[in-house]
């Protein structure tokens, strides 16, 4: 059954035909709102939230990228939990180690379950370096180069997901990734050698 | 160090990377990058990043998140509530009445149901009008006509004597017309001791009024003996058709009536009787500040129901997002 058909049905209210839907973009949306929120058990309740959103409203749909719909859902829910977080900002009751064995251990961030030793760590420095650079853009920055650089969406798709002009998100977009920029070349030096040379034979 | 590229070269060079310039603004660009090195490096640099970014490691899903029937029951029925619809109900219902007071009050007349009674004009002060234009020190002794100790009323002959005591200033002086007619025939004053005098009286129908000898005050303090009739009595009390030149003329010290067997004559009612106070402006002024008040009143109740079940929806609604 392709997307159209699951569609149609989950808006006449067949579930099944709906959850087969949120099986094909459930790692997208996790992993937005994870880049989003920098914080995966929040991510995990905004992509539960946003899908049980998207099957009330299921009847709001008026056709397109059912993706773009859903995607447009899990941003918002996204910037929801941003702002209430800046309403009642939260400590943490054990400071966050980000050098903790734990993540070695248990790479819940990587998808590949069989990674080899060197990679993990790779991978990990990798993903450090580049979540805390995306920590420190606006947040409507971030969800633009998230989008884009990372998840590989086209301008057109991110400007319905965003609901801003082409112009808006080409010009956030530019913006967000030279100051990514300014933030990984302070610490390209740290990552590893192999990435390194990886990136610049790409250039 | 690299020179700090302007906002608009970071604009075209995002946009160069990534395929969205037109082919006359590629070429532009390119002749620019070959002889800007600081153009050349930040080029560089851009596409490097955009190679990390795509490497970055994707997030393992930790659970499914498919939705069950259960799911969709439980929030759907928490998400309906009782409290919240009704907080809405509530905050749409007390703005509706709000606004319908706030038109009802511009209307010319208000709510009639709202207007306080208007207080009645002040009634004028009944008056002992009786008492004010009689002599209260030598008041006219009335003696009915009915009563059993003097004699026999209606018509017939009147076997008892009747005495009075003539009042001189009772002559002259007005009668009012509110004295009450009953009072003619209260119980009279005791009787004064009657004077040796003799019995004049005589059951004669005809019996006119007859002026005793000794009728005058000045001569005499015993009482005087009228020669007179009950049917003279009547007679004078309504006097005749021809007779109405002697109507004014007083019997017992007491005027007869008028035509309209009132005491008094118009002009003389209209002198004793005060006129009515006209009632002040700031009695009719009073009902004003009072439905004011009411209107006031109602609408800080309207206001703060308003803003009590708002903020109550508000609240359920944040709650109930979470």
């Amino acid at each position: 059954m392709d997307e159209a058909a699951l569609v149609s049905a989950a808006v006449r209210g067949d579930l099944d035909a709906f959850n087969r839907l949120v099986l094909a973009y459930q790692g997208l949306a996790y992993n937005v709102a994870c880049r989003i929120l920098s914080d995966q058990h929040a991510a995990e309740d905004v992509t539960q939230t946003a899908f049980f959103s998207a099957y009330r409203n299921l009847k709001k749909f008026r056709g397109g990228s059912f993706r773009s719909w859903v995607m447009r859902i899990v941003t918002n829910a996204c910037y929801d939990e941003l702002r209430r977080r800046q309403r009642h900002p939260e400590m943490p009751l054990e400071p966050l180690d980000s050098e903790s064995d734990e993540e070695f251990d248990n790479p819940t961030w990587m998808k590949d379950q069989n990674p080899g030793p060197e990679d993990v760590y790779d991978q990990h420095q990798l993903h450090q370096a580049v979540q805390h650079c995306l920590d420190d853009l606006a947040d409507d920055f971030r969800a633009v180069v998230v989008l884009v650089d990372i998840e590989g969406m086209d301008y057109q798709e991110v400007s319905q997901i965003i609901d801003k002009p082409l112009g808006t998100i080409k010009s956030r977009l530019s913006r967000a990734r030279f100051k990514l920029k300014d933030c990984l070349k302070s610490s390209w030096e740290q990552l590893p050698l192999g990435l390194r040379l990886e990136a610049e034979e790409s250039v | 160090m690299m020179p700090h590229l302007s906002t608009r070269d970071e604009q075209l060079l995002s946009d160069y990377l990534d395929g969205q310039l037109s082919a006359r603004d590629v070429a532009a660009f390119e002749k620019r990058l070959r002889v800007d090195k600081a153009l050349q490096t930040a080029v560089s640099d851009l596409r490097r990043l955009k190679v990390m970014l795509q490497r970055v490691p994707r997030y393992r899903v930790p659970r499914n998140f498919m939705l069950t029937p259960a799911m969709v029951n439980a929030k759907a029925r928490r998400s309906k509530g009782f409290w919240l619809p009704l907080m809405r109900l509530s905050t749409a219902a007390a703005v509706f009445l709000l606004a319908a007071v706030f038109v009802l009050e511009g209307l010319p007349g208000g709510i009639p149901a709202l207007r306080a009674n208007p207080i009645p004009a002040a009634a004028p002060a009944m008056h002992n009008l009786a008492a004010e234009n009689v002599d209260q020190a030598n008041p006219p002794p009335i003696i009915p006509r009915n009563d059993p100790a003097q004699g026999h009323g209606g018509g017939g002959e009147v076997p008892a004597v009747i005495e009075v005591q003539p009042n001189e200033k009772q002559m002259e002086t007005q009668v009012e017309p509110q004295a009450e007619p009953q009072a003619l025939m209260a119980p009279a004053a005791p009787l004064a001791t009657p004077a040796p005098a003799l019995d004049i009286f005589a059951s004669t129908p005809a019996a006119g009024l007859a002026v005793p000898p000794a009728l005058s005050a000045t001569e005499s303090a015993a009482p005087a003996i009228l020669p007179f009739t009950v049917e003279s009595l009547v007679e004078d009390a309504v006097p005749a058709a021809g007779q109405e030149e002697d109507s004014n003329a007083a019997i017992l010290g007491i005027r007869p009536t008028d035509e309209r067997h009132m005491l008094a004559t118009p002009d003389e009612m209209a002198k004793a009787v005060p006129p009515v106070p006209p009632v002040p402006s700031e009695v009719v002024q009073q009902n004003a500040p009072e439905e004011g008040k009411i209107w006031l009143w109602i609408k800080a109740a309207l206001v703060l129901a308003a803003l009590f079940t708002g903020t109550a929806a508000v609240l359920l609604q944040r709650k109930a997002k979470m």
